[in-house]
């Protein structure tokens, strides 16, 4: 194994020549992108909207959304950092319309207090079990909640949760403050709880 | 790390309220919480179930999270359909 930052630096300057023969609009720097992103974009598709037939259309509506972006992608994060994102936005959105579920405002997800003490009692979610149709489940739980969370909610949990960026790195992405990604995350986190409770909640 | 409408309160020492508890959950659970809160925070913890569970959730939904992004990370990329490739690369064309 090579060391992080020289496998780091060759890859910074492998994407920023592939970024280039982009911008140039070459053919090949085309194929390449989509050869080598496709195949993980589209299991990460497929988890969101089930179909194959739709997470097939979210890649490449996600593909073709980047493409159009590409004069603004500014390389504070990798090339895969930010078509994941832009594929969770995609599949999302199509979910939110098959199932007419519009994003909900933050506010009404957020635990209610009555002086100073928890409104109503926490429900606990179910305990995990190793069973595959169990893990399935609560994949798809998670999905149903993410669709209904604001953009911006959504936004700090894809990159700081599911891609394991840290602060940093989430607030480079986003252009927003260390301090605001922990704020949005913390909210965001209490928001999907809420939305979770119903589908995962103990007491079902 | 921490927001300066936590400073430490002035009344009953160690009595943290459910919502001043919510508030902490994620310096508690990446450790970033200083030492004085965490204590009040953890006192407050043993003597209430309801935010006993709702740190056990908040866990959860960021272990959720966590594996939701696992399986393309550890699981290589499966191969993609030709059709799908060509497909994106023509529509690229048609988009001009
Ligand atoms: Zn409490």
């Amino acid at each position: 194994m090579t060391p992080p930052t020289t496998t780091d630096d060759r890859h910074d300057a492998a994407e920023s020549d592939l970024l280039a023969r982009l911008r140039a609009g070459d053919d090949a720097a085309f194929a390449e992108l989509v050869e080598t992103h496709a195949g993980r974009l589209l299991a990460l598709a497929r988890r969101i909207v089930r179909s194959e037939a739709d997470a097939e259309d979210v890649v490449q509506e996600a593909f073709l959304s980047a493409f159009k972006a590409l004069s603004r992608f500014d390389g504070r994060s990798s090339l895969s950092t930010w078509l994941h994102r832009i594929t969770v936005n995609a599949a999302l959105m199509r979910q939110r319309r098959k199932a007419a579920r519009p994003e909900a405002p933050i506010d009404t997800l957020l635990p209610q207090f009555e002086d100073g003490r928890h409104a109503a009692h926490p429900i606990p979610l179910a305990v995990v079990t190793d069973g595959e149709g169990e893990r399935i489940e609560r994949q798809e739980a998670f999905w149903h909640a993410m669709a209904r969370l604001p953009q911006d909610f959504r936004d700090v949990i894809e990159l700081r949760d599911i891609q394991g960026l840290d602060s940093k790195s989430a607030a480079r992405e986003l252009g927003i403050s260390d301090a605001l990604v922990r704020q949005r995350l913390h909210r965001a986190r209490q928001a999907l709880l809420t939305l979770l409770t119903p589908i995962l909640g103990d007491s079902r | 790390m921490t927001d300066p409408n936590d400073s430490p309160c002035q009344h009953a020492p160690g009595a943290v309220t459910c919502e001043e508890c919510t508030g902490f959950l994620l310096d508690y659970v990446d450790g970033t919480l200083p030492a004085e809160q965490r204590e009040r925070f953890e006192a407050h913890l043993g003597a209430c179930p309801d935010c006993e569970v709702y740190l056990a959730n908040y866990r959860e939904a960021t272990r959720l999270a966590r594996a939701s992004g696992r399986s393309d990370r550890d699981v290589g990329p499966p191969p993609v359909p030709r059709a799908l490739v060509d497909a994106i690369l023509a529509a690229r064309k048609r988009q001009g």
